[in-house]
This record gives structure tokens, C-alpha cells and sequence, in this order.
């Protein structure tokens, strides 16, 4: 650990506990030589957007799944809000926590209103209520409700799907959103359009984000604070003017020189 | 006789096994009801159809037919385990097939041997022989035998080496045929081809080949030009054409034995040839002919339904194939029913055990769930009639022995699709709704097995086109069906019978399919391409 991981967002409750800290959590699985994360502490203030930058392998889409126990840790505490996660029910922590994975994760079978609406579905809510939210939902992403409602996936584009899995994450109000590489499959116009949608989101639903990337410049452009993960080490967690100006570790350097971790990892 | 020894030395020991333990006297004669049965080529046939009538004109018993089983072990192990009453055995057959025991040409020794055994080891009762004997026989062309002044087998071993054979596929092989001829007589033909029997007769009379193997009663003898020679050392085991029952029914039936017994040495050969001349060559009907032999017995006169069979018969000789189907609509359409429910059945018992099956490994998952895969998958490689004699024992003959082989048979394709089907759905949008909050069963129930749904429903017809083609087997154990008038076709030599199964199956197998197909479309969820 290079860098004290209890950041805090200025306008941040200071007296309010992180939404999400991981004190200490290593992951090994079984079968693998090696951890996939090894003591990790991490703290994420309300409302902040932490972007996770690793290559393939460091650990990333791991640490990601901690958060809505789809990965239990092998030791350590991960908690949110100051509970332990492992006192909460796991259906329950996922219902309010959204999660946009990078591509394939709409149900083909289901319109893109239902879709939109299948938390609050697993949820109860009655479908009038459902029917309302997921029309709010889609007009956020911008797509026309009457146009898009009643089309199944396999009629949308890759980025109007992507604009989907932003309405089904968000549909029930989470506090919590996960994104594993929710830009990484677009074309460079539909990425920044979409990269757009997600600043504008952010401001008006206040959900404290994780997003994984493996692009410097979109961690740079998008989170409060930069986590750098790599081989299952947390090298530094610093706002991008700082990791800019004072890189904590050599493969930092190298990852803002080369912009992406591939090619500061093909350096000798 | 007309069996392989070879399949049944494989067979027995299982059977045996297997009838220790479970061997239930299910179709026993408690009741006023008895079963004949009767092994699939027409002669057999014809006897037990005569048994048959025989049984219903003298006594008030009710007669079960299950004619045309597989072959001897079929029959006796259906016997045995009280599946059938009675059956037309021959003692040969008998003392050689079933008792392994040496060959000899003595009569009253194997009769007595036999009825010895029989009774002792398994109650079962051989009663008075027919009267004619079926053996096994070797023939020259007339004009071969005049050339050397042939008589006997020991006189053609002398010049066999410059003579052509042709014997039936089971005669090379048995050791009491081809192998035991060379033993005893020393016969070393020049060339031996091995041939199905009506190629022989053609080939025969063609001049291709000089010497044949012909069955005694062969109704096809008597229009050949060929020379049957003595057996001079007494190398062919008597085969007398005998009842052979169950101890158990004739003491409860005492009137059975006695109408049985009516037919004692009632049969010679001449008769029985132009008997099985009449099957054969003319195709006329089983029950007609066996109604003809019982008046000309003095046993019975002919029925009402006698003499409707006769009328059809004169007016159908010369039919065509559609005029055929036409007159034999009622039947066919029975037989259809008779394959549909039996294919149904057994798909719906093996999607009854695939599906739950394949989600219960689709939880277990890991190797377990691919050695049951593999496991079931070996089933498929049991051939099928072998499969049908291992189920005698313990099902007896009929729809259930049918329904279970065709069950077996139907999971594989059905677990194998399931398995794959729910493991490569579409494991993104799985994801999804785990991470979203989906319960491991919401997952299954309304994401995985809706995506996997396609591929399930293309098991189900690969499985329905394999059971609707197997089921054609059915009728080897009794159990009917649209494979009845394609197996008693072929031994019947009669290609407008063998045809109006095989065309009804085929059309059945697409038909099926394409209802499926439709289902498997009404089902496939919107959005889901197949």
C-alpha cells in the first residue's frame, strides 16, 4: 500500500461512514497458484465515482463482484455503509445495488420495458408503478419510451442496449452502482456519447459508483478518484490531478505515459 | 432352429441372472385366458395361430396372440417367466439350443431328453409332437445329382470340391450346421457363399450354385428342381414340431392340453409344406390358413370371420399396393395407434426423467454431471433387440417391455441437448440477473430454461424420430405396432405388407416432426432466434 485509502470527497458528510470500505480483503480462488487480490483497503465516500483501472488479471472485475457478494472474500471484511456485507442477505444487497456488465447482460427474451423494470419486478412493485419507472427510466438514457418499450435486445444497437442496462441499473433507485467495463465494447462516438449520459446520470441520481476500466483517460475523465489495481495489488487511490502529478508507483507512470494498461505492461 | 446360438450364449447367462431375481409371472393363466405365442417366420406362425384356434373351437378359454417374437430365446424366455402359455418349439431346437446338449439323430432319444429336462429344470411341458419334422436338410440341383449319381451327404463330400455351396447366413455359422458337416462328413465344397434363403432358391435355379441348405417343410420345395440327400450318418438332430407349455397352465387348464393334444402327429410334411407354400408364395392370411389346416383336421369348421378372410382373399389376390392399404385400413389404422401410443409413452417417461435430470446436474455440474451424461449415453449403444431380451424377464412380453427399451432409449438425446441447452444459454444475461438479484431459481425458471427451451425441444425431436423409428422393434416382443406388418412381411416374403408399415412409420416419423416443430416455435420465446 502506497497511498492511504480512506479518501474522502469534499462534500462529503465527514461524519457519515464510507458507503463501501474493504479493510484488508484478500480473495484467492480455488485452484488459482496465486490471490487474485491480496489486502486490499479501500474506502468510498457517498456519492463518489471510484474508477478501477487494471489490466486483465489485476483484480478488478473481482474486487467489483466483492460488493454484491458475488465473491466472498477469502479473509477480510468488506462493508457497506459500516455493515458487514456477509450480515446481508445477498438477493437483498443486489436488489439495491445496479450493476452494468460490458455487453450481453439484457434478457433477449424480455421487451426493453421489462427489462427496465426487473428489479422493481423481483422487487413487487405493482405494474403500474413499474410501467412509470421504466418510462422515466428510458426517457433519462434517451430513448423514446413509445419507440423503445415493447422492442426486444436483439432489435437495439450496442449502444442503445448499453443505454438500457443504465435504465434496468438505476430502475429501483440504488445507492450503489457497479459498472464492469459498461463502455468497453462501444465505438469510439457511441462510447463518448454514452460516457456523457453517464456524467449527466450521475448528477441526478447520486449513486455511489465503482466503474472498472482499462482506459486511463476515461478513469481520468469520469471518477472523483483513480484506483490503480494491478496483479491484485491496490497501488494507489488518488484523485487525478494528484496521480497525474505524483504517481506512486513505476507502472502508474508507465499506465498514464501509454494510456492503457496492455501497452505499460509491454514495456520491459 | 432358426436362430443364432451364438447371441443366445451371450444372452443367457444375463437373462438368467436377471430372471433369478425378478423373473414375475406376469400374463400367467389365472385367469380364463391363455397366451400363445410364436416365433417370427411363418411356420411358426401358422402353428401358433393353429394352436390358437385349435384352443378357441374346442374349449371356452379366451386366447391371447403374441405371435412373431424375436427368435427361440425371445420365445422361451417369455415362457419361462410366464409371459406366454404356449409356443411351437422343436425338439431339436431344444436339445441343441436350449440344453446345449451333444447332437444325435436319435428321435425318441431327444423327445424323451427333452421332456425329461424341460420338466425338471423349468416345469415346462413338451407335448405330443405335430407329426412333421423341420430339420435341416442339404439339396443338390437335379441335374448336379443325376450327373454323379448322387444320393446321400457322404457320396456329395466325395466330389464337393468341385461344386459350388450357397447356405444360409445361420447355417455358416452354427456349430451344428456347415462346421459340424465338415467334421462328420468331411465336406469341402469347392467355393461356399453365404445367402439369405429366397436368393438361394433363385440362385439354385439359376445354376450359379449346386448346393444348398434347405429346411425340411420349405413350402418352396416342391416347385425347385432340386435333390434332397439322405443324411446317412445321422448328422441333423431331429427338429419334431411339438407344443411346448407351461406345467402350470395345463394343470390349471387340463382342457387346453387336451385340444393341443388333438393335434398329434396330425401334421406331415407334405401337408405342412403346402402350408407354408400357401403363406409364402401366395401371401394368403395367416388365420385363413390356420382355419383351412384345422377343417382339414376335422377339428372345426370355418367361422363366419373364415370365410370373410376367404372372400377378401379371393378379391384382393392380384391388388395393387394402394388397393392393399385400403382393404387393410382398420388394421393399419390400429397398428398406427398401436406405434404413436407406444412412442408417445415412452417420450413422455423420458422427458420425465431427461429434464429433471438435466437440472438437477445443472446444479451439480462438474464432472458428476458429465459422467451421468456419458453413463446414459452408453445406453444408447445396447442393441436394441438385445435390450428387448435383457427386459423379457423382468416385463414379460407386450407394451411394457416395449415402452421401457423405447423409454431408455429416448432420455439420451433428451438429457444431452437438455444439458448443453441450459449450459450455453446465453450466460451473459444469466449474469446479469444474478447480479441484479435474481434467486438462483428466478435465474433458472425465467431466464436460463426460457434461452435453453430451443435447444430442449430439438432433443425432444431427435428423440421423438428415434423412438417412432425403434418402435418398429416393438412388435419382436408382441407389443404390435407399425413394425408387426413390416416383420411378418419380411418373413412372408411379401413387399406390399412390409411397405404398409415402413411408409405409415415413415410418414408418422415426419409427420411428428413437423407438429413439434410447430410447438417448439409456439414455445420459443419472442426475441430468441432457434
Amino acid at each position: 500500500m502506497t497511498t492511504s485509502a480512506t479518501g474522502s470527497r469534499s462534500n462529503a458528510n465527514a461524519e457519515a461512514p464510507p458507503s463501501i470500505e474493504l479493510r484488508e480483503v484478500s480473495k484467492t480462488y480455488r485452484s488459482a497458484s496465486r490471490p487474485a487480490l491480496r489486502d486490499v483497503d479501500l474506502a468510498i465516500a457517498p456519492g463518489e465515482t471510484l474508477a478501477l483501472i487494471g489490466g486483465s488479471g489485476s483484480g478488478k472485475t473481482t474486487l467489483l463482484r466483492l460488493l454484491n457478494r458475488m465473491v466472498e472474500p477469502s479473509t477480510g471484511v468488506v462493508l457497506r455503509d459500516g455493515q458487514a456485507i456477509g450480515e446481508i442477505e445477498p438477493i437483498e444487497l443486489r436488489r439495491r445495488t445496479g450493476y452494468v456488465q460490458q455487453v450481453g447482460g439484457l434478457l433477449p427474451h424480455w421487451t426493453v420495458e421489462r427489462n427496465v423494470w426487473l428489479v422493481p419486478e423481483l422487487l413487487g412493485w405493482p405494474l403500474a408503478d413499474r410501467r412509470r419507472r421504466a418510462r422515466e427510466l428510458l426517457e433519462a438514457v434517451g430513448l423514446d419510451p413509445d419507440a423503445y418499450g415493447d422492442r426486444h435486445p436483439h432489435r437495439l444497437s450496442g449502444g442503445e442496449r448499453q443505454r438500457v442496462a443504465f435504465a434496468r441499473a438505476l430502475a429501483a433507485g440504488p445507492r450503489t452502482l457497479l459498472l464492469d467495463e459498461p463502455f468497453g465494447a462501444l465505438d469510439a462516438i457511441t462510447r463518448d456519447a454514452l460516457r456523457r449520459l453517464f456524467l449527466e446520470l450521475r448528477r441526478r441520481f447520486e449513486a455511489t459508483t465503482v466503474l472498472v476500466t482499462h482506459d486511463i483517460e476515461e478513469a481520468m475523465r469520469l471518477g472523483d478518484r483513480v484506483a490503480v489495481l494491478h496483479e491484485g495489488e491496490l497501488l494507489q487511490v488518488a484523485r487525478p490531478d494528484e496521480l497525474r502529478a505524483t504517481p506512486a508507483h513505476p507502472y502508474v507512470a508507465l499506465l498514464l505515459e501509454h494510456g492503457n494498461p496492455r501497452a505499460a505492461e509491454a514495456r520491459p | 432352429m432358426n436362430i443364432g446360438a451364438r447371441r443366445r450364449a451371450c444372452l443367457m447367462p444375463a437373462l438368467g441372472l436377471l430372471g433369478w431375481g425378478l423373473a414375475s409371472s406376469i400374463g400367467a393363466a389365472t385367469d380364463g385366458t391363455v397366451v400363445v405365442g410364436s416365433k417370427n417366420f411363418a411356420e411358426s406362425r401358422f402353428l401358433g395361430e393353429l394352436f390358437a384356434q385349435a384352443i378357441e373351437a374346442q374349449t371356452s378359454l379366451r386366447v391371447e396372440r403374441r405371435l412373431g417374437l424375436a427368435g427361440t430365446e425371445f420365445c422361451f424366455e417369455a415362457l419361462r417367466t410366464g409371459a406366454i402359455d404356449v409356443y411351437p418349439e422343436y425338439t431339436g431346437t431344444g436339445w441343441v439350443t436350449l440344453l446345449r446338449a451333444e447332437a444325435i439323430a436319435d428321435q425318441a432319444g431327444v423327445l424323451a431328453g427333452v421332456r425329461r429336462e424341460f420338466r425338471e429344470r423349468w416345469d415346462l411341458e413338451w407335448l405330443a409332437p405335430l407329426g412333421f419334422e423341420n430339420s435341416w436338410e442339404i439339396a443338390v440341383r437335379r441335374e448336379v445329382a443325376e450327373r454323379y449319381s448322387l444320393r446321400t451327404i457322404s457320396q456329395l463330400a466325395a466330389v464337393a470340391g468341385d461344386l459350388r455351396a450357397g447356405f444360409g447366413l445361420e447355417f455358416v455359422a452354427r456349430e451344428d450346421g456347415l462346421e459340424g458337416l465338415r467334421r462328420v462328413y468331411g465336406l469341402e465344397p469347392g467355393s461356399v457363399r453365404a445367402l439369405q434363403q429366397t436368393p438361394q432358391y433363385q440362385a439354385a435355379r439359376e445354376g450359379i450354385i449346386d448346393v444348398v441348405d434347405v429346411y425340411t417343410t420349405d413350402g418352396r420345395l416342391a416347385a425347385a428342381d432340386l435333390v434332397l440327400l439322405e443324411d446317412d450318418r445321422g448328422f441333423f438332430p431331429p427338429y419334431q414340431a411339438a407344443p411346448l407349455a407351461r406345467g402350470v397352465t395345463l394343470r390349471e387348464h387340463p382342457e387346453m392340453a387336451a385340444a393341443l393334444g388333438r393335434l398329434a402327429g396330425a401334421l406331415d410334411v407334405a401337408r405342412m409344406r403346402e402350408y407354408n407354400r400357401r403363406l409364402e408364395e401366395l401371401h394368403e392370411p395367416l388365420e385363413l390358413v390356420a382355419a383351412d389346416a384345422l377343417r382339414d383336421l376335422g377339428l372345426a369348421g370355418g367361422s363366419d370371420a373364415d370365410a370373410e378372410a376367404a372372400r377378401q382373399y379371393a378379391d384382393g389376390a392380384r391388388e395393387g399396393f394402394a388397393a392393399y392399404v385400403w382393404r387393410e385400413r382398420v388394421a393399419l389404422g390400429r397398428r398406427t395407434l398401436e406405434h404413436l401410443g407406444l412412442s408417445a409413452a415412452a417420450l413422455l417417461l423420458g422427458a420425465a426423467v431427461a429434464i429433471p435430470l438435466a437440472l438437477w446436474l445443472d446444479r451439480r455440474g462438474g464432472r458428476v454431471a458429465e459422467s451421468v451424461v456419458r453413463f446414459v449415453g452408453a445406453t444408447q449403444t445396447v442393441p436394441s433387440l438385445a435390450l428387448l431380451g435383457f427386459l423379457i424377464p423382468l416385463l414379460g412380453v407386450g407394451v411394457k417391455p416395449a415402452i421401457a427399451a423405447l423409454w431408455i432409449y429416448a432420455i439420451f438425446p433428451m438429457l444431452r441437448s437438455a444439458t448443453s441447452g441450459l449450459r450455453d444459454a446465453d450466460p451473459a444475461a444469466a449474469l446479469a440477473a444474478t447480479a441484479l438479484g435474481m434467486t438462483e431459481g428466478q435465474v433458472l425458471r425465467r431466464v436460463r430454461l426460457p434461452l435453453a427451451l430451443p435447444a430442449i425441444m430439438a432433443g425432444v425431436r431427435t428423440a421423438a424420430a428415434i423412438t417412432i423409428g425403434t418402435a418398429t422393434l416393438a412388435a419382436f416382443i408382441g407389443a404390435g405396432g407399425l413394425g408387426e406388418p413390416i416383420i411378418a412381411g419380411l418373413q412372408l416374403v411379401d413387399t406390399k405388407r412390409i411397405l404398409s408399415g415402413a411408409v405409415p412409420a415413415a410418414l408418422l416419423a415426419l409427420l411428428v416432426d413437423w407438429v413439434l416443430g410447430r410447438v417448439e416455435r409456439a414455445l420459443r420465446p419472442p426475441g430468441v432466434s432457434g
